[in-house]
């Protein structure tokens, strides 16, 4: 069994070096010719160049990751609060110790 | 003259000009601009198709591969190198040729001559050789693959040619075939076991194994 599959392994060897081995490509400019003569014969194509379209494909591969990520946002700030009063409060005790006006605006 | 002359010039200036303009040209109604593709891409489509075709039949599914290009210009979308666009295109019509040929075209099972048989002991006792012997030893390996791979499906036949005797990662394989990944991967472990099931019929000690057996 194990000197088949030596031999096995010789012969895939020499079969993939013969696939692999490039056939040199004769093209003719009768061929081209005859290609054009019936695309010349089709009905003509009409249409414009989507350009943006690589734009679209990577919004809509970015949409799925940044709704989750907004709906994540939104639970743990649900959860644990926003935090607004806090901030402000502390604002308020840096920047304004004695004008309150400005903090009770925003809360309300 | 002076036509002529323009006519020249023009040509010139469209094979300066990039893919992307030379499409929108054609799809403007300016049929000529597409020979300016067919001159950049057809070495390549013929390279990709004489992997997977005949020699007698390049030609033809080359020309379809053209064909079909030109019907579905106005799909091309820009996201990607038409290079890349032609190479799907080029490999879908292969394997929509072997669909169409794969019962007419089968290879009997007594092409398999005495000159295989010697290239394949060659092959075994490791002899190198002169020139002229190698590029014999070389059609006969063809026509033996040439003979494995007419006894797979068309599906089989097609993806084990990209991802084992091509090489392509699986993914890319996938692309060009407008396959799943998880298909590829199963047809290419299945497809390969195959071919190896069958070049291994070929092997004189299996050979004698087979006749033991019987």
């Amino acid at each position: 069994m194990k000197k088949i599959n030596e031999q096995l392994r010789k012969v895939e060897a020499a079969l993939l070096a013969a696939h692999r081995r490039e056939d040199e490509a004769q093209i003719n400019q009768e061929w081209q010719a005859e290609v054009m003569f019936h695309i010349r014969r089709l009905r003509p194509v009409r249409g414009v160049v989507e350009e943006t379209a690589i734009f679209d494909r990577l919004l809509w591969r970015f949409a799925a990751a940044a709704g989750l990520t907004a709906a994540a946002v939104c639970l743990y700030f649900l959860f644990t609060g926003s935090g607004l009063e806090t901030d402000i409060e502390k604002l308020k005790l840096i920047w304004d110790p004695v004008g309150f006006l400005a903090a009770q605006a925003l809360i309300s | 003259m002076i036509s002529k002359a323009n006519d020249r010039d023009m040509g010139q200036d469209i094979s300066q000009l990039q893919d992307i303009e030379i499409i929108r040209r054609v799809l403007d109604g300016d049929l000529d601009a597409f020979e300016v593709i067919m001159d950049r891409y057809q070495h390549q489509v013929f390279r990709l198709v004489s992997k997977h075709i005949p020699h007698d039949r390049r030609q033809e599914v080359a020309h379809d591969t053209f064909v079909q290009a030109y019907t579905s210009l106005s799909t091309y979308t820009a996201t990607g190198p038409l290079a890349h666009w032609l190479s799907k295109i080029a490999v879908r019509c292969c394997y929509d040729y072997w669909r169409e040929n794969h019962r007419c075209l089968e290879v009997t099972i007594s092409s398999i001559t005495e000159d295989h048989q010697t290239w394949l002991d060659h092959v075994l006792s490791e002899e190198s050789s002169d020139v002229h012997k190698r590029e014999i030893a070389q059609r006969e390996a063809r026509e033996i693959l040439d003979w494995a791979l007419a006894r797979l499906t068309p599906e089989e036949r097609m993806v084990v040619t990209l991802t084992h005797l091509d090489g392509l990662p699986v993914k890319e394989a996938a692309d060009l075939l407008g396959w799943s990944v998880i298909k590829v991967k199963v047809q290419a472990h299945r497809s390969r076991q195959k071919l190896r099931q069958l070049i291994s019929k070929l092997l004189p000690d299996e050979g004698k194994r087979h006749e033991k057996n019987k």
